[in-house]
């Protein structure tokens, strides 16, 4: 019994460690090099598992051969573009000018329930919206709307805009992340009056978060009223 | 660029520790194939003396091949293969009916080393002029 926990520790490790390895770009949408590596993966760490009679190395040698093959092969990938087409394959545009390319969805062999199915998921209920639709070397479908059915941004509205970075966590459950306040260009001194002109203490904060501008909010760990303001300010 | 290095380096880590492990299974299922060729021998030569020396001896390569050995190959293998050593080195009285038995160990051994290699007509060759 031991002997199998003892193993499916060394499984486990190894397992994460190999999907480590592969990096993030493997734990998004994948390649059809990355599935098939994925499901070798999965089947070759659960025969050492379940047959004590095979020694561990002989599962472990093959899930690291395969996931050092899939990172050196990426790089070759980044290397020589030309891999990429064969490895991957390449984009295809079924629908180009608002016109549905029928060879191409053939040769995908993609239904048009497929296509609708796959347009309407972004939000689009007439194929006459569409300018460009690629299906992307992962099987996802890439769109682009015409100008008319497209949504308007605040450049088009002549609209005011600013460049802000999102607001970060500078405190989390009585715990202020020094970090955090570094990246924003804050001192604690200053995030500490703030806590200060707000009546409360570092403590008594659920968390506190603040964008570059100096914009703030505390929530507080009873139930007072959420506190926004400005940081940096002195009283 | 470090995932790309770690990868090469356990490639070639793991193509170094599989030749000599290889290398080993190789040398040490050789060693014990021609001590089972010699009690052959010395049951046709009708020495007993020497046919409990040469079990002995066997059965001391075996153990020390045998631990190693079970990190590379399958158990059901190496048991197979440690019932057979058993049986020949407790076989004193009709020594006659171990020479099936040899010749069947032998034939097992053999399949096992060549199991292991990766190019077993080149890296035979190789071994046996090395040996």
């Amino acid at each position: 019994m031991n002997i199998i926990l003892i193993r499916s520790l060394i499984l486990y490790v190894l397992v994460i460690f190999s999907v480590r390895l592969m990096g993030k770009r493997q734990l998004g949408e994948l390649q059809p090099s990355e599935l098939v590596i994925t499901i070798l993966i999965s089947n070759i760490a659960t025969l050492p598992l379940e047959d004590v009679d095979i020694p561990v190395i002989i599962g472990a040698v093959p899930i690291l051969s395969l996931v050092c093959f899939e990172v050196i092969m990426s790089w070759l990938i980044l290397k020589f573009p030309k891999l990429r087409k064969i490895v991957s394959g390449s984009p295809k545009i079924i629908i180009r000018n608002g016109e549905l390319d029928v060879h191409t969805m053939r040769e995908l062999r993609l239904s048009v329930d497929d296509l609708l199915t796959a347009v309407r998921g972004r939000d689009i209920f007439d194929l006459n919206e569409i300018q460009y639709a690629i299906v992307e070397t992962t099987g996802s479908f890439s769109i682009m709307k015409k100008q008319s059915a497209d949504t308007p941004t605040r450049n088009d509205l002549s609209l005011k805009c600013e460049c802000a970075d999102p607001p970060i966590l500078i405190i989390s459950d009585g715990r202020l992340l020094e970090n955090a306040v570094k990246c924003l260009g804050f001192t604690e001194e200053t995030i500490c009056r703030t806590i200060k002109n707000a009546n409360g203490k570092i403590n008594d904060i659920l968390l506190m978060t603040c964008d570059t501008s100096g914009n703030c909010c505390i929530v507080w760990k009873n139930n007072r009223k959420i506190f926004k303001g400005k940081t940096g300010v002195s009283n | 660029m470090t995932r790309v290095k770690i990868s090469i380096a356990i490639i070639l880590s793991i193509i170094i520790t599989g030749l000599f492990s290889e290398m080993y299974i190789y040398r040490n299922c050789g060693k014990i194939i021609s001590t089972a060729e010699k009690i052959s021998h010395s049951v046709n030569d009708n020495s007993a003396y020497d046919t409990a020396e040469l079990c002995t001896e066997m059965q001391t390569e075996w153990r020390k091949f045998e631990k190693t050995a079970s990190m590379f190959t399958e158990q059901t293998k190496l048991s197979e293969i440690k019932r057979m050593i058993a049986v020949i080195s407790a076989t004193d009285d009709n020594q006659a009916d171990i020479q099936p038995l040899i010749s069947e160990l032998i034939c097992t051994l053999d399949t096992l080393r060549y199991s292991v290699m990766t190019c077993p007509v080149i890296f035979s060759e190789f071994f046996s002029k090395n040996a």
